[in-house]
């Protein structure tokens, strides 16, 4: 497996530690790079720390010690304006409606392309005029997937974009984040879905305890090396 | 960015908020007639007076529910909108975690200096309406101010200038002081984030009223007799500065809450 | 967490030391006063001209009033029991005034008031001064209120002479005192007394010959120059007034209520502006500004405290 190459990096992270309770760190020590223009999978058993990491680069959560730099930004208010995170769970007030959510969107993002942001919701069939809160789970999640992909982010980081749903919003939603690459833009993504959402990576890291990079490289050419999809090499890394 | 955030915390708290003073307002003008029926029976009838009784109940817990308004209003707003899903939102957007409590902060006092306003409104609609002689009792009121006017000459300006500054910043303490017991709350626990946080309001609360229970007891006294002692000719002066020391001293501790919730806030969130 | 817990932990100690600065402070003043409170022997000669209570002597005076609590203290007699049954002697708070009821053998009894001979001086002085003050009388540590009934008032002032009190029907009530004042006296003018239509009546007691409103709704049946006031420099005087002094507290010294505002407000805020500047040498930015403006504030509010103690004493 091999390291990134030493391209410009859209994220840098030094010596990165986090803990919940005292003496047992969820991550400890990760130095990590992310190049511009790549689509990367973070895949991980559950409780290894990809939440935790994600959402230390979102600015959710403050590292114990370490540096996080985004574009040469550490995280703050200039790196949250270059970030577009999409969480595993709905986070808008269930009082709006999808219209006034563009609106607070575009009044605090300056990279919210309101134009792309009505076609998504026209392709996906989901009514402005709709108050969040009658919507679907699903339907939630799209109209999030919709606002995050909207925006000329620098880093898109998504946490289980796919889980909740169904599989033809699944392919559309796969579409969306092939079809919105930047060059000078990266994507994260996290899931448990690996079959579905490997087809789209570019590079990927299986993330073990702490932390810890068990595995990385790029997605094509570990199948072609191997003869293995993603999903196998993963099942087979973290074999319990 | 400040603005922004402004508008919309204070569009989802005057929401229903025009609603409740109007209907206070409104209880208020017909509170008053109802007392000034109990108080000045034009004729006798059972019916009315008893009705007018029963009315009050209804306008009396209106103004109180109104009061109460602001801290339920700014309690559920920080809470969702910091600590529960919405915080995800909340927290990554391109704004200073400052930026964020002032928000919070200054909406809350707009929110309750209005609602201040409706309930003072409200009395005095009522006293109004509970008057038989209207013109008499404000004549009564603008006296006695006149009387102060007289007596405090120049000074009075200064003591309306710091009893509103008192008031401010006696209204800023007491939302900081609910936003820490907030986010202590919903730090502390991952589950029943509501009811730890008002634990730890009533029981802070609790142990401040003790503390304050020791001084009127054992102090106030002699600071009345110091204040007694004081030569007549310094009052009106050492009152100014000491309303100042008042004023600063409430301002220390609005820092320091302030520096503890942005201290719990940067360091301890964990939206789960 | 570590620093504000530290910064919780110092608050909680602050605190109790100075509630327990307070209280002891309290404790102590309780004690000296019930220390004070020891009863001198009241030394009476045959003449009842010379008098000592402990060390102090007294000499015989006018008529003299005093709201002061009254204190009894022991006789020692010196001259001829036969004809004394018992001697009742009160003294003010401050000791300086005596009233001593003599009672005698045959059923009759007589008051003398003396005052301590080194301020007999002071006394006289403020008894010829013309510099009056008006009082709260409900104030006054008098358990007897001291009330006329509304006819009296009226049947007094209609005829615009003397008044004769009897009985104690509590109809209108005494007001306020008229007083001549100083650090060691309190001198009865006379009394302003609001009926229930809202009337003034001035109560005259310099003509009295004598007046106690300890004794006067009870026993005494002494005239009392009642007058209505029209508009009188007394009545714009009393709507003036502002009610500074409505209480007089027992047990509690000006000094004590200073110690505890130097601390609570002096002392606290010191040791929060020194932790304070000192976290903000190695804080974050963010929180570098906050700290010492905590700090600043903190120093700006002992310099107001200290100018404000200042200007109150001075």
């Amino acid at each position: 497996m091999n390291n990134f190459l030493n391209e410009f990096n859209v994220l840098e992270c030094r010596n990165l530690t986090k803990s919940y309770k005292k003496g047992i760190p969820v991550l400890w020590n990760l130095n990590l790079d992310i190049p511009k223009g790549k689509i990367i999978g973070l895949l991980g058993p559950n409780g290894c720390g990809k939440s935790t990491f994600i959402k230390l680069i979102a600015g959710i959560l403050q590292p114990d010690s370490g540096e996080i730099l985004l574009c040469g930004n550490p995280i703050g208010e200039k790196s949250k304006a270059l970030v577009s995170y999409l969480p595993e769970r709905p986070y808008f007030n269930g009082g709006m409606k999808v219209f006034e959510l563009l609106n607070y969107f575009g009044e605090f993002y300056a990279d919210f392309d309101r134009e792309r942001a009505n076609g998504l919701l026209a392709d996906l069939a989901i009514d402005p005029k709709a108050k969040l809160k009658t919507l679907s789970k699903g339907t939630k999640e799209k109209v999030q997937l919709v606002l995050v992909m909207s925006r000329d982010a620098k880093l898109y980081l998504l946490d289980e974009p796919i889980a909740g749903v169904d599989p033809v919003a699944r392919e559309y939603i796969l579409s969306t984040i092939v079809s919105n690459y930047n060059p000078e833009a990266s994507v994260i993504i996290t899931t448990h879905l690996i079959t579905d959402i490997e087809q789209v990576l570019d590079d990927f890291m299986f993330v073990s305890f702490g932390g810890r990079i068990l595995a990385s490289g790029n997605a094509e050419e570990v199948r072609n090396e191997t003869g293995k999809s993603l999903d196998q090499l993963f099942k087979e890394v973290f074999r319990c | 960015m400040l603005k922004k955030l402004l508008k919309y915390d204070l569009r989802y708290m005057f929401k229903l908020w025009w609603i409740g003073a109007v209907t206070v307002i409104g209880l208020a003008i017909i509170g008053g007639f109802c007392i000034n029926n109990i108080m000045h029976p034009e004729s006798y009838n059972t019916f009315f007076v008893v009705f007018s009784g029963i009315f009050l109940i209804p306008t009396v817990l209106g103004i109180s529910a109104f009061s109460m308004y602001p801290l339920i209003v700014s309690f559920i707003r920080m809470y969702k909108n910091f600590f529960s899903d919405e915080g995800y939102l909340t927290f990554t957007l391109p704004v200073k975690l400052t930026t964020l409590i002032n928000s919070k902060l200054i909406s809350t006092v707009i929110l309750n200096i209005s609602s201040y306003f409706v309930v003072l409104l409200s009395i005095f609609l009522m006293i109004i309406g509970a008057s038989n002689n209207f013109l008499e009792d404000i004549g009564e009121i603008s006296y006695f101010f006149k009387d102060i006017f007289e007596y405090c000459g120049i000074y009075s300006l200064f003591y309306i200038v710091e009893i509103i500054a008192i008031l401010i910043l006696a209204t800023v303490f007491s939302i900081l002081f609910t936003f820490c017991c907030i986010t202590f709350g919903c730090i502390i626990t991952k589950k029943a984030k509501v009811i730890a946080s008002i634990g730890i309001y009533y029981a802070v609360n609790s142990v401040v009223s003790f503390l304050s229970q020791i001084f009127i007891t054992f102090v106030s006294p002699g600071i009345v007799a110091c204040i007694n002692d004081f030569p007549e000719g310094n009052t009106k002066l050492s009152v100014l500065l000491f309303g100042l020391v008042a004023i600063t001293f409430i301002a220390i501790f609005c820092g320091l809450l302030y520096l503890l919730q942005y201290y719990m806030l940067e360091r301890k969130l964990n939206l789960a | 967490m570590k620093f504000v817990k530290k910064l919780f932990v110092l608050f909680l100690v602050s605190m109790l030391l100075a509630s327990t600065l307070s209280i002891s402070a309290f404790a102590s003043e309780e004690k000296g006063n019930s220390e004070s409170n020891e009863v001198p022997i009241f030394r009476i000669d045959e003449s009842f001209t010379k008098v000592t209570l402990g060390e102090e002597k007294y000499i015989p005076i006018d008529a003299t009033f005093n709201y002061e609590i009254y204190t009894t203290l022991k006789v020692d007699y010196l001259g001829n029991n036969d004809i004394i049954k018992y001697v009742d002697v009160r003294a003010t708070k401050n000791k300086l005034l005596l009233d001593v009821s003599i009672h005698f053998v045959g059923g009759t009894s007589m008051n003398v008031f003396y005052i301590d001979s080194d301020y007999a001086d002071e006394y006289s002085k403020l008894i010829s001064s013309s510099d009056i003050q008006i009082e709260n009388f409900p104030s006054w540590d008098s358990y007897d209120p001291f009330c006329f009934t509304t006819n009296d008032l009226k049947d007094a002032t209609s005829k615009n002479t003397d008044f004769i009190l009897e009985g104690d029907t509590l109809l209108s009530c005494v007001e306020y005192a008229i007083v001549k004042k100083n650090d060691n006296f309190t001198i009865i003018r006379g009394f302003l007394i609001i009926d229930e239509d809202g009337n003034y009546y001035y109560a005259d007691c310099e003509k009295s010959e004598i007046f106690n409103p300890y004794y006067f709704s009870i026993y005494s049946t002494d005239k009392l120059n009642v007058y209505k006031l029209k508009d009188s420099e007394l009545l714009s005087r009393l709507k003036s007034f502002e009610s500074e002094r409505q209480y007089e507290m027992d047990g509690t010294s000006s000094a004590f209520a200073i110690g505890f505002l130097s601390i609570f407000c002096g002392i606290i805020p010191l040791v929060i502006a020194i932790l304070c500047f000192v976290f903000s040498f190695n804080a974050k930015k963010s929180y570098k500004k906050v700290l010492r403006v905590i700090s600043l504030l903190c120093i700006a509010e002992i310099i107001l405290l200290i100018a404000a103690l200042v200007t109150a004493l001075s």
